[in-house]
């Protein structure tokens, strides 16, 4: 017998509806512009993957932490939109042209006021949202606008900016503007098992927390480069 | 305008990914019961019991039974010899099966999940792990902390080897009580989220919104339309959320006017008991001259009323009544 439109599920939030627990919603903004070919980008896949393996063994983590996944390579592409980190994968990375990070996070915040909405819609509570942005180099187009947005949104306790700079050449000057002044961290190497394995651990602290309170995030020595 | 309605119950289980990875079948059972008391019982078979399947089967339908057998009786002992009596019943027909097939009792183990309702009375139990949710104000609510041990699966079970306290119940008149959900904590893994540790278990947990949705379709759909909605979660984000089995029953009262208002004629004769069309008019004439008047008119005039003749008001009425309007 067909299921009736008004109780069929067909829209993208029905994973909302079948499953009420509080999201941390995170959005990561990955450079795979030209730079990044090669090894970089087979270890940042590999991160990935191990990401989502980790978030999945946590039963508080998984039922709460909401990943969308854009990358920033010659053009922004939405490469995961947001859906419980622990049902889905991360579709293969490839790296290609130039790095428009400016219009990459103006991309990451819309995803992130959308699945608010979404949110909202299905009476779902949700954490402070996160925004991760890794990039080895520098925006090739204009930030401004980018960087007053997420300014406006730390300083209104709205989101918290995770920015790491990839090598030598990352420009942590600019990606502080771009990240509403939280303090960027450079990545030691190319450990970006070590970031995401931490990012896991700090999603678990955050979704055994209460919404609205502080978190105390575990320390990032393993892939912070001093 | 009498409150004329009958009670509507719609139950699923549906086989989890790692019984299918390991090709066993689903050990949630679910069944339900309608007529004059409005029946849904859980039982997930235990993943230690060597019979789990057969169990949770045994344990489903001998409470079933009872039920629809003993309700108003369970009602006039009062919560701690229903309780008893409830389990006294379990325990029996698990011993018999278990005797048939050679077993132990323990070999049949699993978890119990009830509620049944009729004519503004209302029971419901709860033994082991997964979820029993009433409705009230418009919002589901868990009645019980599920009984979870230490370790993953950790739970109690029927049966109960002398543990009568395990199981819970709630009894009494079902005034304010929109509806009942029972879930598996399979199904419960993604339906029921926690929200805190304080608190009673109303406060500390949130049954997911498309329970809602289901509730209200079933004042506006066929039960076998919302059986397949439910199913189409349950096997859809409801199971990628959890490898274990899956299962869920649903109970709600059904007012005539909501029964009548909004039906497709499908559903007009799914609600009415009806096989044929006109056999569904007759009885939506006989039903909104009885939800007019209420209990108490003498069958003629009902059937004056209704505009049908008397030996057909006679079939009809105690056909509607047979089914659970009243």
């Amino acid at each position: 017998m067909p299921i009736p439109t008004s109780l069929a599920l067909t829209s993208p939030d029905d994973d909302l509806l079948c499953s009420p627990t509080t999201r941390l919603p995170i959005a990561v903004i990955l450079d795979t512009s030209g730079s990044m070919a090669g090894r970089p980008l087979e270890e940042l896949q590999e991160a990935l993957a191990l990401f989502l393996a980790e978030i999945a063994r946590d039963a508080d983590a998984s039922a709460s932490a909401d990943l969308a996944v854009i990358t920033v390579g010659g053009s922004v592409m939405v490469h995961r939109p947001f859906s419980l980190a622990s049902s889905g994968g991360v579709p293969a990375l490839e790296a290609d042209g130039a790095t428009p990070l400016g219009e990459g996070v103006t991309a990451a915040l819309r995803l992130l006021d959308e699945r608010k909405a979404q949110y909202r819609a299905a009476g779902t509570p949700y954490y402070q949202p996160w925004l991760v942005i890794l990039t080895d180099g520098a925006a090739t187009d204009d930030t401004a606008r980018a960087a007053a947005q997420t300014a406006r949104l730390v300083r209104e306790r709205k989101l918290t900016v995770f920015p790491v700079g990839v090598g030598a050449r990352a420009d942590l000057d600019q990606l502080q503007l771009l990240a509403g002044g939280a303090r960027p961290m450079r990545l030691k190497g190319l450990a970006f098992g070590a970031f995401f394995r931490w990012l896991s651990a700090s999603v678990s602290c955050a979704s055994r927390s209460t919404p609205g309170q502080g978190v105390a995030l575990p320390s990032p020595f393993s892939w912070v480069e001093l | 305008m009498s409150s004329l309605g009958r009670g509507v119950a719609v139950g699923v289980a549906v086989r989890g990914r790692s019984h299918e990875a390991r090709g066993i079948g689903c050990e949630d059972v679910v069944l339900t019961r309608d007529g004059p008391v409005t029946i849904a019982a859980l039982a997930d078979g235990a993943g230690s019991a060597r019979h789990a399947r057969l169990g949770a089967e045994t344990t489903a339908r001998a409470v079933v039974e009872l039920l629809a057998r003993e309700f108003a009786a369970l009602q006039d002992a009062g919560p701690v010899a229903a309780r008893d009596r409830i389990l006294e019943v379990v325990d029996a027909a698990l011993a018999r099966e278990a005797h048939v097939h050679g077993a132990h009792p323990s070999d049949l183990a699993s978890t119990l999940l009830f509620v049944a309702m009729s004519h503004g009375r209302v029971i419901g139990g709860h033994l082991g792990d997964g979820v029993v949710a009433v409705r009230r104000k418009g919002r589901f609510e868990v009645v019980f902390e599920p009984a979870v041990g230490e370790f993953a699966g950790e739970t109690v079970f029927v049966p109960t080897r002398g543990g009568a306290g395990d199981l819970r119940l709630f009894t009494g008149p079902t005034v304010g009580i929109e509806g009942v959900a029972l879930m598996s904590d399979g199904a419960a893994t993604s339906l029921c989220g926690a929200l805190g540790s304080e608190g009673p278990p109303s406060a500390r947990y949130r049954i997911a919104p498309i329970l809602d949705r289901w509730w209200g379709g079933l004042s506006t759909h066929a039960p076998s339309e919302v059986r397949g909605a439910v199913e189409e979660a349950l096997r859809g984000p409801v199971r990628a959320r959890t490898g274990d089995d899956c299962s869920l029953a649903l109970v709600r009262r059904v007012g005539f006017v909501d029964a009548t208002a909004l039906v497709t004629p499908a559903r007009r004769c799914e609600m009415l008991g009806a096989s044929t069309c006109g056999a569904a008019r007759i009885r939506g004439r006989l039903a909104r001259a009885w939800s007019e008047v209420g209990e108490g008119l003498e069958l003629v005039r009902l059937a004056r009323r209704a505009r049908v003749s008397v030996r057909k008001a006679r079939q009809h009425h105690a056909a509607l009544r047979a089914i659970g309007w009243g």
